[in-house]
């Protein structure tokens, strides 16, 4: 313990060395443990995005494409599932609640999702939460549209907002059902998943801005007014995908192998859960290179302080040759300098623990408005306690190698010093 | 009937060489310090001087011979023991540079008392508090002025900073006080009181002071003076 305390007056006499390893040391931390608490997160709101479906049903192709469309929004179907095959999978005893989804429209870029009010009731994301409205209410009319949180406040969007849906999924379209505008009813809460860049509207209204059309395109001068769309027939004759709810979970496997064994259709059924974690493994790879980068900075704030502790040790064989006269022995010799690396490495990751907590409070709504990523300010895990041990032990390791060499340096000296 | 006290040095036979090397450097048929003495040894530089020292004061063993210090024969002792042992019984002062640049003056005073009980208890015998032994044994050196014990020790005078190892060297009271030319770099008259107040401290403890210079002019003032070079029956030409 005494040489503890003069392990630290030491370092108080060479505080600004002392500091500037300290603080890269801290810094290093912070990066390392910020890198791991996103990845951590990352990987919860992802897996997070959607929840409480067994099964997502769509025409035959990639399973990972029909994730991304049907869960992300992204990217675009190369086929359609058929209403009439929709209707005869939704209306199975086994099947306890359906969503279906047309996709491939836009507005401003944001994706325009046609659906029914089975969304807003069985939808789930992260651990069975259910969408909430933030102001106005569900649709009900069939030009009538209900937006995601960061839709309305990029946009500006409020209740009675008249939007016109463009045809395509690029931020700029030249097709726009422009004839047909939507007016905002509703406005849902954030969740941080993609449903907070979505445009809902009703199938039927879906269908309506579609009449007329052949093949992705209009037919020149055939333009409708909502009244007359009114009055057509506007049940869909397909839709993009479908989320599916069973009644129990012991029917997943035989559904699913019923759906990709239908005859009438190409159709694949996935298990969201399973594709989620197949699409993770492909991105969660940028995530651990992101750690291993962050580790070896880490490193690299650990050898400054190796060099710092290093390079003292010769021009400090007089102040080694002091205390062996007064009494120390070589191993209070190690013990001074593997003391002053362990109270940096300490207050290092302290401060880098510290510097961690001061970013997140600064950076918890932005991070969560602008990315949909919910860092909890709690105590630090296992796995950043497990860390910080590491880093501890490292830096321990590191003051090991000066500490030696003062070690031998004291065992030779004696207490004759050359000055 | 009480016990004599065994000699502060007894020394007999004893041939020292540095490790690897083939001559001996040291070789000293007999030598016999006793306590409460203020030996001066006196010799030129490669005479051995330092080495007899490191050999007192128990970094170095003898090769062959005895070595007793306060009746511990230090040859038989483990480079650990020698260690404990220098921090209990041994007060040491350097030619220069004496003290620790990141420790105040008093915390410098008080430092064997962080490697050494039997002296921290001894400190405590006379003062509630180490620092109150310090501040004691710095007054008799006439380093008193508080303003002079707040600065840092590197901005003291040569002078001081010899006084402060002084200090330093007698807290706990050591039975025994090894000087290697503590005053070369003073001099005459700081060189004289300096001296002065070592022996009147030294005598207050019953400390044997051995004392180490190539200053023969400061001779008279000790009990007895040790021509090393005379002594040492090893060939210099081994150094």
């Amino acid at each position: 313990m005494p040489i503890l305390t003069l392990a630290w007056k030491s370092l108080l006499n060479r505080r600004l060395t002392a500091l500037l390893t300290l603080l890269s040391i801290a810094l290093s931390v912070t990066l390392l443990l910020g890198v791991e608490r996103l990845r951590v997160e990352a990987h919860t709101s992802f897996t997070n995005t959607l929840s409480g479906t067994d099964l997502i049903i769509g025409a035959r192709g990639g399973s990972t494409q029909l994730l991304l469309y049907s869960v992300f929004r992204m990217g675009s179907a190369t086929n359609n599932l058929s209403w009439n095959s929709y209707r005869e999978f939704a209306e199975r005893p086994e099947v306890a609640w359906t969503i279906p989804l047309s996709l491939g429209d836009s507005h401003r870029g944001y994706p325009v999702l046609g659906t029914n009010l089975d969304y807003f009731r069985y939808y789930r994301y992260a651990n069975q939460r259910s969408l909430e409205l933030a102001s106005g209410r569900t649709f009900d009319g069939v030009h009538e549209a209900v937006l995601g949180a960061e839709v309305a406040a990029r946009l500006g969007y409020a209740l009675e907002q008249e939007i016109i849906i463009a045809h395509g999924s690029g931020a700029v379209s030249f097709i726009q059902h422009d004839d047909q505008p939507f007016r905002v009813v509703g406005i849902l809460q954030p969740t941080g998943t993609p449903v907070d860049r979505t445009v809902h509207i009703p199938l039927e209204g879906w269908e309506a801005i579609h009449i007329g059309w052949i093949g992705g395109a209009p037919i020149p001068g055939r333009r409708i007014t909502p009244e007359q769309a009114l009055t057509r027939d506007l049940t869909p004759k397909s839709i993009t995908a479908a989320l599916v709810g069973l009644e129990s979970r012991m029917s997943i496997f035989r559904m699913q192998r019923e759906i990709n064994e239908y005859r009438r259709e190409p159709l694949q059924a996935i298990l969201p859960g399973v594709a989620l974690q197949e699409l993770w493994s492909l991105i969660g790879m940028v995530e651990r290179v992101l750690l291993v980068i962050s580790g070896f900075v880490v490193v690299v704030g650990l050898v400054g302080l190796l060099t710092a502790l290093l390079t003292g040790i010769d021009e400090r064989r007089r102040e080694m040759a002091i205390l062996r006269s007064v009494g120390a022995r070589p191993v209070h010799i190690f013990g001074l300098i593997i003391g002053e690396a362990g109270v940096l490495t300490l207050l290092g990751t302290s401060l880098g623990l510290g510097l961690l907590y001061l970013l997140l409070l600064f950076t918890q709504p932005i991070a969560e408005s602008h990315f949909g990523l919910f860092f909890a300010i709690g105590f630090p895990t296992l796995v950043e306690f497990a860390i910080l041990g590491a880093v501890l032990l490292a830096g321990l390791l590191a003051g090991a190698i000066p500490a030696l060499r003062a070690y031998r340096n004291s065992l030779s000296d004696g207490m004759s010093v050359r000055i | 009937m009480e016990q004599p006290l065994p000699a502060a040095v007894a020394i007999e036979q004893l041939g020292f060489r540095w490790p690897g090397a083939s001559g001996e450097v040291l070789i000293l048929e007999q030598l016999r310090i006793e306590r409460g003495e203020r030996l001066f040894i006196e010799g030129p530089s490669g005479s051995g001087k330092s080495t007899l020292l490191g050999l007192l004061a128990g970094v170095h063993t003898p090769q062959r011979g005895t070595l007793e210090v306060l009746g511990t024969a230090l040859e038989t002792v483990s480079s650990a023991g020698r260690d404990h042992f220098r921090a209990h019984h041994i007060g040491y002062i350097f030619q220069l540079f004496n003290l620790i640049p990141y420790l105040s003056v008093v915390e410098n005073v008080t430092l064997p008392c962080r490697f050494s009980a039997l002296r921290r208890e001894r400190a405590l015998r006379r003062f509630a508090t180490l620092e109150q032994e310090a501040l004691h044994l710095l007054g008799h050196l006439d380093l008193s002025d508080p303003k002079l014990l707040q600065r840092p020790v590197t901005a003291l005078s040569v002078g001081q900073q010899q006084r402060v190892a002084a200090a330093r060297a007698l807290i706990g009271s050591p039975e025994l006080l090894i000087a290697d030319e503590p005053t070369s770099a003073l001099d005459r008259d700081r060189c004289e009181s300096f001296l002065a107040l070592l022996f009147q401290e030294c005598q207050a403890s019953g400390t044997t002071l051995i004392f180490v210079s190539h200053d023969s002019g400061l001779e008279p003032l000790f009990d007895r003076t040790l021509r090393l070079a005379e002594m040492n029956r090893a060939n210099w030409r081994n150094l």
